[in-house]
């Protein structure tokens, strides 16, 4: 099943005169909805819909174009898309603005969801599916904020109006209490949800679910406690490395064994494609590799330098990256561009139809194996690592110390995950962003640096001119 | 279920707010109609004070609260000012008249009380609202022109350390050494000092023609467009005032206008006051000529009437505003965002010619 954006208003309306109290025909009130199964479904669709919108491209911004793994092509890129390439982000950024504003629109529907099934009558196992799904949903969402932003206003209940809003305290919370909520909402969303014998991987299921905690024990450096979780997902048995790498990034990449958690797109100029086609792809106009010749807009193009830390031999180069573009002359320029989730079956800007894979399991492995060679275990973390250099087609890696282990599973993160938006969060949770970072400016003879602050993005200014009350993060 | 299926959803968009109730609105009027010298000269005049209670207006809300903005009583707001016609007839005679209206109109606005924390709501990244000042008042980084030479860099408050000559100087509001956004201050509103129009119709026989001029004094916009057609920072096209740039401190421009870069580190092409312009214009809005056929020729012609009329509106626009019309809003009507000119639309000029026959 696929989940779609659909807007429909929803409003409440209540007069205190009897005849101005009048329901509202042309839009839907929340005071009439919340009826019955398909209500609260529909509600959930909702959510879903806004992870889609934040995946479409903005979020790769913040986790792809801050690294060394993609820049800018584009002769003319917007301040805010600059200030990434060139680790030197503003508050007044707007993509900042705007991953800020998805995500909380997320939360605070996943909110919405949750009050109201609170007190609604949907049998037990109808609640719980639906309550597990908005408990992932919420971490998710809460997750990214906590690793881009650091602490955070928590809001998890759902507001009926501005005095409401206007009372309750928006003021950041610690880090630490937020990493609580989310690790509360999974625990609690694992036991809700029950493993469905084919489950959609559009929506989230106990393994997404174990997915996700693993991923944040990892972030709080819990390692035995990821590795406990992870285990369990490996153990689950449900999910198994694609022998073809490239099948995860092209046509045709529904519910796939790997895949643990996407995100649907769909082509065909219905408002729901991606926008990664044009993105990842040259700007340039003499091109012919999309129907239409359609030309790309090269706003998050992968490096030189991650295009040459693919090892000889490596299988995921050829699908990932492109080193020459065909033009409408027939002939070849040299070009790097991005080859993942880039949709060649479509003409469209923003109508790209192929699914992003949030969590897949080649992810499970290398999180794995990186809590195992943290607890001390290098020589059996090695073994879950060769499980993806293997599928790669490289010759596996032996007798690495733990130190010598990290810098592995950090170059194998690197160039297994390009372009799917974990190049930032795995930087900054091992602690080597500076160094890579600066390292990576210094051997371009870039002037730029990435900065102790800059770890954490700032809060969009126009938050804080919304609530003076919202403090800054230190140094912006 | 199908796997390529569209699944609809639904989102709360909207906040409801049961406290909402009806804007209070006291006026008070004191007008004055005066005709003399048989109807040749008439005069009307209003001076009045409105003040509105309970203000009904968009108010931004914290994106965590789920929504972008919810309608509220906000406040106390007054307008006060005055209002003036005065029609002439300065010639008549028997084949000739010549008559004129003017108008001319002047309004202060200014908010009383806001509900919201410190008395100050913030309507965008632009403007404001706050106790004190008129409503969507300009709240900006003040730019107050670019560092002509390094030696006026060296041991100024900057936004970026990399700051050198030909980039933009900012206020420090704080004078706490460093431009941040906490160095924004009010530097203009969005509500002209007065308004005006003026009309002269001339009629010689059959023959007759009126030019109205209107303007407007006093107001700024923020042409926001500028941070893309005046940013000097990339391939776009710019309008000539780019030409006025920083070069060198041997060519230093305008003195306004900051030098060209392709990054915004130094907050080149971000909002600031820099993009803030006088919005002050004098319009010849319209002019019209139209001939009367004499009801004799007419006849001949078994027609009852027959008028040749020529038209034009909005001829020509003195102005120094840099976009395509200083009274353009890209929000329309909406109080909260006026001002704002984000690649609005110019305003046409349309040249009418008529033939009017009436049988």
């Amino acid at each position: 099943m696929k989940i779609y954006r659909f807007f429909v208003i929803l409003l409440t309306l209540s007069a205190c005169d009897d005849f101005l109290d009048v329901q509202p025909e042309f839009r839907v009130s929340e005071n009439n909805f919340y009826e019955n199964q398909n209500d609260f479904e529909t509600a959930l669709v909702g959510v879903y819909a806004t992870t889609q919108e934040l995946h479409d491209v903005t979020l790769l911004y913040l986790t792809e174009l801050s690294t060394d793994n993609a820049e800018i092509q584009w002769t003319s890129p917007t301040s805010s898309e600059m200030e990434f390439d060139e680790s030197n982000v503003t508050s007044i950024n707007t993509l900042i603005n705007s991953v800020w504003n998805t995500s909380y629109t997320a939360i605070s529907r996943s909110n919405n969801l949750l009050v109201r099934l609170e007190s609604s009558n949907l049998s037990d196992p109808v609640r719980n599916q639906l309550e597990g799904e908005a408990r992932f949903l919420r971490a998710y969402h809460y997750f990214n904020l906590v690793r881009l932003f650091g602490d955070l206003p928590i809001v998890t209940e759902s507001f009926r109006s501005p005095g409401e809003v206007l009372s309750y305290d928006m003021s950041r919370q610690s880090a630490e209490t937020i990493y609580q909520i989310i690790v509360d909402d999974l625990i609690m969303a694992e036991t809700l949800l029950v493993e469905a014998d084919n489950p959609s991987k559009s929506r989230a299921s106990v393994g997404a679910v174990k997915t996700l905690l693993g991923k944040v024990h990892l972030t709080r450096q819990n390692y035995a406690e990821a590795a406990n979780v992870l285990r369990e997902v490996i153990d689950q048995g449900t999910y198994s490395l694609q022998p073809d790498y490239q099948t995860l990034f092209i046509n045709g990449n529904d519910d796939l064994p790997e895949t643990i958690f996407e995100i649907k797109f769909l082509s065909g100029n219905l408002g729901e494609g991606n926008g990664f086609s044009s993105v990842f792809t040259p700007p340039r106009f003499d091109m012919a590799i999309f129907p239409g010749n359609m030309q790309g807009s090269g706003r998050i193009v992968p490096t030189v330098d991650v295009a040459n830390a693919y090892e000889p031999g490596d299988l995921r180069r050829v699908a990932s990256v492109a080193d020459s573009v065909q033009l409408v002359d027939g002939t070849f320029a040299e070009n790097i561009y991005g080859l993942k989730f880039v949709d060649f079956t479509t003409g469209l800007v923003g109508d790209g139809g192929i699914n992003f894979i949030a969590l897949r399991y080649a992810d499970v492995l290398l999180m794995y194996a990186e809590a195992l060679n943290e607890q001390g275990s290098t020589a059996e973390a090695i073994t879950y690592l060769n499980q993806v250099r293997s599928r790669a087609g490289l010759t596996p890696v032996n007798g690495l110390n733990q130190e010598e282990f990290r810098l592995q599973v950090e170059s194998e993160r690197r160039v297994e995950f390009l372009s799917e938006g974990h190049r930032w969060f795995d930087l900054v949770r091992t602690g080597r962003a500076q160094t890579v970072m600066n390292d990576y400016f210094a051997s371009k003879g870039l002037n730029f640096t990435l900065e102790d602050h800059e770890l954490l993005m700032p809060i969009p200014q126009e938050e804080i001119d919304i609530d003076p009350n919202l403090a800054q993060n230190i140094g912006y | 279920m199908n796997n390529n299926s569209l699944q609809p959803g639904l989102v709360p968009t909207t906040l409801s707010n049961d406290e909402l109730t009806w804007e209070i609105s006291r006026q008070i009027n004191l007008g004055l109609d005066v005709s003399l010298f048989n109807e040749r000269l008439s005069l009307t005049a209003d001076v009045y004070r409105d003040l509105k209670t309970d203000l009904l207006l968009a108010v931004e809300l914290p994106a965590a609260s789920g929504f972008n903005a919810s309608t509220q009583n906000i406040g106390d707001i007054e307008n006060r000012g005055i209002e003036l016609g005065l029609q002439t007839v300065n010639v008549r005679s028997n084949q000739f008249e010549w008559s004129s209206n003017i108008v001319f109109s002047a309004n202060r606005n200014e908010v009383l009380k806001l509900a919201a924390e410190g008395g100050r709501i913030s309507n965008s990244a632009f403007q404001i609202t706050q106790v004190g000042d008129p409503i969507s008042s300009f709240y900006l980084l003040n730019a107050e022109g670019v560092f002509e030479n390094e030696s006026q860099v060296e041991g100024a408050a900057l936004q970026h350390p990399n700051t050198q000559a030909g980039d933009l100087r900012f206020e420090d509001v704080n004078e706490d050494g460093i431009i941040n956004a906490t160095d924004r201050k009010i530097v203009g509103n969005p509500w002209p000092d007065y308004n005006w129009g003026f009309t002269n119709r001339f009629t010689y026989r059959n023959l007759s023609l009126s030019v109205s001029l209107n303007g407007a004094q006093g107001a700024s916009s923020y042409f926001r467009s500028g941070q893309i057609i005046l940013n000097s920072a990339g391939v776009q096209n710019q309008l000539t005032l780019a030409d006025r740039r920083w070069r060198s401190p041997d060519s230093p421009g305008d003195g306004l206008v900051p030098r060209a870069i392709r990054n915004n580190y130094a907050n080149g092409f971000g909002p600031s006051s820099r993009f803030l312009f006088d919005a002050s214009f004098t319009r010849i809005r319209e002019i019209n000529l139209t001939y009367r056929l004499p009801g004799s020729l007419a006849s001949r012609l078994s027609m009852e009437g027959l008028t040749v009329f020529a038209n034009v509106i909005n001829l020509h626009t003195f102005t120094d505003y840099p976009g395509f019309d200083p009274e353009s809003s890209t929000a329309g009507d909406n109080v909260v965002n006026t001002g704002i000119d984000y690649l609005t639309y110019p305003l046409p000029r349309t040249y009418t010619f008529g033939l009017n026959l009436t049988f």
